[in-house]
């Protein structure tokens, strides 16, 4: 893929790119995540699945996302090094509009509240979101019917 | 609380960008990310390594086969490097980042924080010896896949991934026609012609249908059945550990049944087993699940044997200690030590769920506490003082600069906090370590894509 190539199909990208990444951090971290993306995206371009561009954004994302909070929460806890990658947007970014459902949200494990945020606020289709997470279609149904589960559940 | 469009109502209205505008970002980012390449190349590399590193799962995940000790010298010194380290020790896939954090790793990882290592009053300050292994992959793709195929009843072709290459040499096998082997009907089995040889099945159709209660104006399914656990489609303790006894021995590791771990729940069923070693257990590991449905889900393993080297001197535990400050001593050890010390870092260990799936509650509700410092806020390097008060001897694994497995003897260092570290025993001289500067900057605590052949 020539740098021509990779302008012309990602530049449309961005609006995604930036929408999902304003959800999960600091608007002014924005612009500095989003090149780390492009970076490596650039780089393991080989690799973009066919079709599935954007969901495969998404992924190199969320992992950019999940080590920008490990950086930040390091100097906290030496426990938190170890915590599973957490890329989904935090419970303090929801209670900005509903309270209650921040207090659910925060109750879901990180991969619940990926999953539906994927699907709510990005908007993806199940199969599109699954490339994301990269599983199987039918494992992110059953992962996003859990956690909406247990996430109404949450807020009874 | 409430039917499914009042959530989505309320998740809509609770959209952080609603609140938070997206910045419109500039088009040059991407020519700015394209020049960037050049400039990273030194990086670059480690990322891939990083990223065949986690194919190769050799971590917590895997699992290994039979040893066969081809050679035992004794050298007192080493004046010609046995081995060349790669520069990613201490950067493994996630599973293992645990070890990394204390075993040094702290100098990549965390710029923001400081450790200080001492040794306390009960460390051995004896040297002694240790066997070197190196783990040589046996037979050839073709064969294994072939092997593989044949246990778990595939049928297809061996195709190579997109990105084959003689530094990344993926194969798959099955019937799907997807240039990467996946879709999501066809049963694939994956491997991976470096390191340990590692290969993968995957069985799309093991996990339950999914079915659409309610569309949406736009046709698209708002409401999915709501899964429920079938416990009563799982194999017993008994079965699963039989399935594994037969795929495990089948595909080159010798275990006994009381070798094989079993974690169950409702949700699923794993069963793993180490390689063992010279009688200690390795971080090569085989393994075998259930999904929900009771059908066997995904395995796997390895094609490898591990080759006496060679018996080199060691250091004392006492002054391994000086190592944990140096991320380049890091070395793997069995997932069995994870085991151990989990309860202390989170508590119980959490029932088992699923691959790919949280497991803790507990861990969910962390980010719900964490305070992200204001932008632009200095950040002040913390010191936690950390005291080895205990030490085990294991043989730990370690990647080549050619990107070949070692078996080497380290130290399980045991921290005053109920953790520990895992670093290299032998003497100086004996491997020759990658030179800081050649990884002088902070290495992610996971790929950064995550995205695999898979």
């Amino acid at each position: 893929m020539s740098p021509e190539q990779f302008t012309t199909l990602y530049r449309g990208f961005l609006p995604q790119i930036s929408s999902y990444l304003v959800r999960r951090c600091e608007k002014s971290d924005v612009e500095e995540l989003a090149s780390r993306v492009f970076e490596i995206a650039w780089r393991k371009r080989a690799q973009a699945p066919k079709n599935f561009e954007l969901a495969w954004l998404y992924r190199i994302a969320g992992f950019v996302v999940a080590n920008h909070r490990r950086a930040l929460k390091s100097e906290q806890s030496f426990v938190a090094r170890f915590r599973p990658l957490d890329f989904a947007p935090s419970p303090e970014d929801i209670a900005i509009a509903d309270l209650s459902l921040s207090y659910a949200w925060g109750k879901l494990n990180p991969f619940e509240r990926e999953a539906i945020s994927l699907t709510a606020f990005e908007g993806l289709s199940n199969q599109d979101a699954a490339k994301v997470l990269e599983i199987s279609p039918n494992a992110f149904t059953l992962r996003l019917a859990k956690a909406r589960a247990k996430l109404k559940a949450n807020l009874q | 609380m409430t039917n499914n469009d009042e959530l989505d109502q309320r998740l809509a209205k609770a959209d952080p960008a609603l609140k938070r505008v997206a910045p419109e970002l500039r088009e040059g980012i991407l020519a700015s990310a394209i020049a960037a390449d050049s400039k990273l190349t030194i990086r670059a590399s480690f990322e891939l390594l990083s990223q065949n590193l986690r194919r190769a799962s050799l971590g917590l995940a895997v699992g290994g086969s039979a040893a066969a000790v081809a050679v035992a010298m004794v050298l007192t010194s080493a004046p010609t490097p046995l081995l060349q380290l790669s520069g990613m020790q201490g950067a493994r896939n996630t599973e293992s980042a645990p070890a990394q954090s204390d075993v040094g790793a702290s100098k990549m990882m965390m710029p923001y924080m400081n450790f200080e290592y001492l040794a306390g009053p009960d460390l051995s300050n004896e040297t002694g010896s240790g066997q070197v292994f190196k783990l040589v992959r046996q037979s050839t793709p073709e064969e294994v896949l072939a092997n593989v195929a044949a246990i778990f009843d595939v049928e297809g072709t061996i195709k190579k991934y997109p990105d084959f290459a003689e530094t990344n040499p993926g194969y798959f096998f099955g019937q799907s026609d997807d240039p990467w082997g996946y879709d999501g009907k066809n049963p694939v089995i994956s491997l991976w012609w470096s390191g340990t040889a590692s290969w993968n099945y995957s069985n799309p159709i093991a996990y339950p249908e999914s079915t659409c209660e309610e569309t949406d104006a736009d046709g698209n399914c708002a409401t999915w059945t709501e899964f429920k656990p079938t416990p009563e489609l799982l194999p017993s303790k008994e079965e699963a550990i039989a399935k594994a006894l037969e795929v495990f021995n089948a595909t080159g590791l010798n275990v006994t049944e009381a070798e094989i771990r079993i974690d169950l729940s409702e949700w699923g069923v794993n069963a793993s087993a180490s390689m063992y070693v010279d009688g200690q257990p390795t971080n090569v590991e085989w393994y075998l699940g259930w999904s929900s449905t009771g059908i066997l889900s995904y395995a796997g393993g390895h094609s490898v044997a591990a080759e006496a080297m060679g018996t080199f001197d060691t250091i004392s535990a006492l002054s391994a200690v000086d190592r944990l400050a140096d991320w380049r001593w890091s070395g793997s050890p069995s997932g069995t030590y994870y085991q151990r010390f989990q309860p202390v870092m989170y508590g119980e260990p959490a029932p088992y769920v699923k691959e790919g799936e949280a497991s803790a509650d507990s861990e969910a509700s962390d980010s719900s506490i964490a305070i992200d410092p204001m932008p632009g806020e200095q950040i002040e390097p913390e010191t936690v003082t950390l005291t080895v008060v205990e030490s085990e001897s294991a043989l730990l694994s370690i990647w080549d600069a050619n990107g070949e497995v070692w078996l080497v003897p380290g130290y399980i260092l045991i921290n005053d906090q109920g953790w520990f570290g895992a670093v290299i025993a032998l003497i100086e001289g004996v491997i020759e370590l990658p030179k800081e500067t050649e990884v002088d900057f902070m290495p992610l605590p996971a790929d950064e894509t995550g995205v695999s052949n898979k």
